[in-house]
């Protein structure tokens, strides 16, 4: 996504057995995987569904886009911390108990309150 | 009506049939179409694990474009789009704060998200703003005696709440709806509303294919001809990899799987070649069949 902007169906499987490059698809582990599918892949290109030209170069945002995009995630991937807004989980976990007299205790279970970091 | 049009990424690659039976079907429903091409992907969830911050960026830049149009609303074909969409709206909509901080990442492009867009897949624009009615009246050639069993995965039918299903707005009806208003029959089977295996494809190839067969296996048990999904990663598994699932399932398999544009096409009066079936792995020969006898049969 970063490299074109949009998905590319074709780079899915090589990237993940194979590294996160195009040239990820020349890794063993990855040609292991793509050998396994290569039944698939020739049914979709002699259908027309798939074009060789997309499954090997992929399909790609013009360059301002692109450009802008690649500026999007340098930024955002670039901060010291992340930035998140959770709708679903809010405010502080409860306070730990008390330890009651007499059981003993190593401090364990005395976890720091934690929130997620709300924007609000 | 006049709406932006987010084709996803997937219609434009490796189902290049659902972008070019969109682009057939729209002028029929009377629906003009402002292809965001300079839009980036949704992350389709999973930029969103990764990163949050990113995965509300890209979209509020697409939403900020969508926004630059005179459209009415955003329309997508892809209800994984629509999912992680939706996911990333509620988040911008629901804090100023948070979307002006977004907002500073779009700065430099001059683009800006502003609270309340309406995005709605095609099959929600079809009974929301279309309407049934108008739909049966353009049919014309009816799905009669083609059974179609509807397939939602994931992203479309859950969590209702974000996705505003409820009483008012049976948005997981949808589809068996839309079936029915074009003189189809629906075919209930247990995979109505089941994943299509399609997010794990890279993790577990086999589950996947298994979840594939197994859904395509029992909507052959149902007697179904066809199905019909909303989804392009739907589409990918279920008859991109439809060979190599039979083979997981231990059966024969051979059911069509249809876009919901071409399965709208076909009953609008295209033919099937027009809507690029011929693109499809598995030969949709009963639909085609189907087409065939209906117009045989038509009166001259």
């Amino acid at each position: 996504m970063r490299d074109y902007g949009l998905l590319n169906e074709a780079e899915l499987l090589p990237r993940s057995y194979g590294g996160n490059s195009w040239f990820g698809k020349f890794h063993p582990a990855a040609g292991k995987e793509l050998l396994s599918s290569l039944s698939t892949v020739i049914i979709g290109v002699a259908r027309g569904k798939v074009s060789p030209k997309i499954a090997m170069f992929g399909h790609k945002l013009p360059k301002p886009d692109l450009d802008a995009i690649k500026r999007i995630y340098a930024k955002v991937e670039g901060r010291p911390e992340r930035v998140e807004l959770n709708l679903y989980v809010s405010g502080y976990e409860d306070e730990p108990q008390p330890v009651a007299a007499g059981v003993g205790s190593s401090g364990e279970g005395d976890q720091s309150a934690s929130s997620e970091s709300e924007k609000s | 009506m006049k709406v932006a049009y987010w084709p996803g990424c997937v219609s434009r690659g490796f189902t290049p049939e659902l972008h070019g039976s969109m682009a057939k079907v729209a002028p029929l429903l009377d629906l003009e179409l402002i292809e965001l091409d300079r839009a980036a992907c949704c992350g389709a969830g999973v930029i969103a694990e990764h990163n949050q911050e990113l995965a509300d960026t890209l979209n509020a830049r697409t939403f900020a474009l969508a926004q630059q149009t005179d459209g009415e609303l955003m329309m997508n074909i892809c209800s994984t789009c629509q999912g992680s969409q939706s996911e990333c709206q509620e988040r911008l909509d629901a804090n100023g704060e948070y979307r002006s901080f977004i907002n500073q990442n779009l700065a430099d492009e001059g683009l800006a998200y502003e609270k309340g867009l309406t995005n709605k897949n095609l099959l929600w624009l079809l009974v929301e703003e279309i309407g049934l009615d108008t739909l049966r009246s353009k049919v014309k050639r009816p799905l009669t005696d083609l059974k179609v069993g509807p397939f939602y995965g994931c992203y479309i039918v859950r969590p209702v709440t974000r996705l505003g299903i409820d009483e008012e707005h049976p948005r997981d009806r949808y589809m068996h709806m839309v079936i029915e208003a074009l003189g189809g029959t629906v075919i209930d089977y247990a995979g109505v509303y089941k994943c299509c295996g399609f997010p794990i494809i890279t993790m577990n190839k086999q589950a996947s294919l298994k979840m594939a067969g197994r859904h395509l296996g029992d909507a052959l048990d149902a007697d179904a001809d066809c199905l019909v999904v909303p989804c392009p990663l739907c589409h990918l598994n279920l008859d991109l990899q439809q060979p190599l699932a039979a083979k997981e399932v231990n059966r024969e398999l051979g059911l069509p799987v249809l876009h919901l544009p071409q399965l709208l096409g076909l009953a609008l009066g295209l033919e099937p070649k027009e809507l690029g079936m011929s693109k499809h792995v598995v030969k949709p020969t009963s639909v085609i069949d189907w087409s065939a006898s209906v117009v045989a049969g038509a009166p001259a």
